[in-house]
C-alpha cells in the first residue's frame, strides 16, 4: 500500500480484464437461411459473459456491488495539524468507470461527501508508531446498477473496498 | 480541443430560471472533456451520475449546468435549460 507521502500509481484493472474476456450474444439472432457453415456476426453484438440479462422476458436474480473508491485521506500530525493526501484521482474513477460499463453494461456513480466513511485509528503503514490519524476515506461509491458479479471477480484491494450490502 | 456551443440558461415566462430537474443526456467528444468534468462535480460534491455507454452521461439539469457553467465541452442532447 503507498504510503500518504508517496506518489500513488494509477488503477490498474489489467488484472480484471480475463474475467471479461469470454462473451456472449447481447441477443439472440435468426440464423440466415442458407447453406453456410458460418455466420458472421458484428463485434458489438457481443458481450462478456458475467453482464446480466437485463431486458429479459423472464425474471431474473442479480447482484448489486457497490465500489467505494476513498478519494482523500485526512491524516492527524504530530502537531495536530490536518493534511489532506489525495488517493483516487479523476483519471482512476474515469477507469474504473469505464470498466464497470465494459463489463457489465452500466454504472452509476454517486458522490456521499456529506457521509464520509471515517476510519478512526487508521496509521501509516510506513510509520505506524505516529500520533492517531483519522482516515477519512471521502467515499466516492461506484454503484452498479444492476449487475451480475462473478463471484470470483478479484477486486483491486489496493484502491477499492466492496461493500455488499 | 474544440470548444462545443454553449447557451445560457432560458427563463420561464416570469423571468424566474427553469430549475426544475430533469434526467438529461451528455454525449462527450474527449477523455479529457470527461475527466474534466469527473473533477468539476468532484470538487462541488456533485458527481452523479449513470452511464450505459462510454461517450454518454446520464444527469440531473442542475449536474449539466454546472458542468457548462466551468466550460466543460459536451454535447446537451434533448436540451431543456
Amino acid at each position: 500500500m503507498p504510503t500518504s507521502t508517496t506518489e500513488r500509481r494509477p488503477v490498474d484493472v489489467t488484472a480484471l480484464e480475463e474475467h471479461a474476456a469470454r462473451m456472449k450474444l447481447r441477443a439472440g439472432i435468426v440464423l440466415p437461411e442458407s447453406n453456410k457453415k458460418s455466420v458472421l456476426v458484428p463485434h458489438d453484438s457481443f458481450v462478456p459473459v458475467l453482464q446480466a440479462d437485463i431486458g429479459s422476458a423472464v425474471s431474473i436474480t442479480v447482484y448489486r456491488y457497490r465500489l467505494l473508491v476513498p478519494l482523500v485521506q485526512i491524516v492527524e500530525e504530530r502537531d495536530r495539524s490536518i493534511r489532506h493526501f489525495p488517493i483516487a484521482s479523476y483519471a482512476d474513477l474515469y477507469v474504473i468507470r469505464n470498466t464497470l460499463i465494459r463489463h457489465f453494461g452500466g454504472v452509476t456513480v454517486l458522490h456521499q461527501p456529506s457521509a464520509p466513511a471515517l476510519g478512526v485509528g487508521a496509521r501509516d503503514p510506513s510509520d505506524a508508531t505516529s500520533a492517531p490519524s483519522r482516515l477519512n476515506l471521502g467515499i466516492e461509491p461506484l454503484q452498479l446498477d444492476p449487475c451480475f458479479l462473478d463471484s470470483e471477480l478479484p477486486i483491486d484491494g489496493s484502491l477499492l473496498l466492496v461493500d455488499t450490502g | 480541443m474544440k470548444r462545443l456551443k454553449t447557451t445560457s440558461p432560458k427563463s420561464s415566462s416570469n423571468g424566474v430560471p427553469d430549475d426544475r430537474e430533469r434526467n438529461e443526456i451528455l454525449r462527450f467528444d474527449s477523455d479529457e472533456a470527461q475527466i474534466q468534468a469527473i473533477g468539476v462535480l468532484v470538487e462541488r460534491g456533485m458527481l452523479n451520475f449513470s452511464s450505459n455507454r462510454l461517450d454518454e452521461w446520464i444527469v440531473y439539469t442542475s449536474v449539466a449546468r454546472k458542468l457548462r457553467e466551468h466550460g466543460v465541452p459536451f454535447h446537451w442532447l434533448g436540451e431543456h435549460s
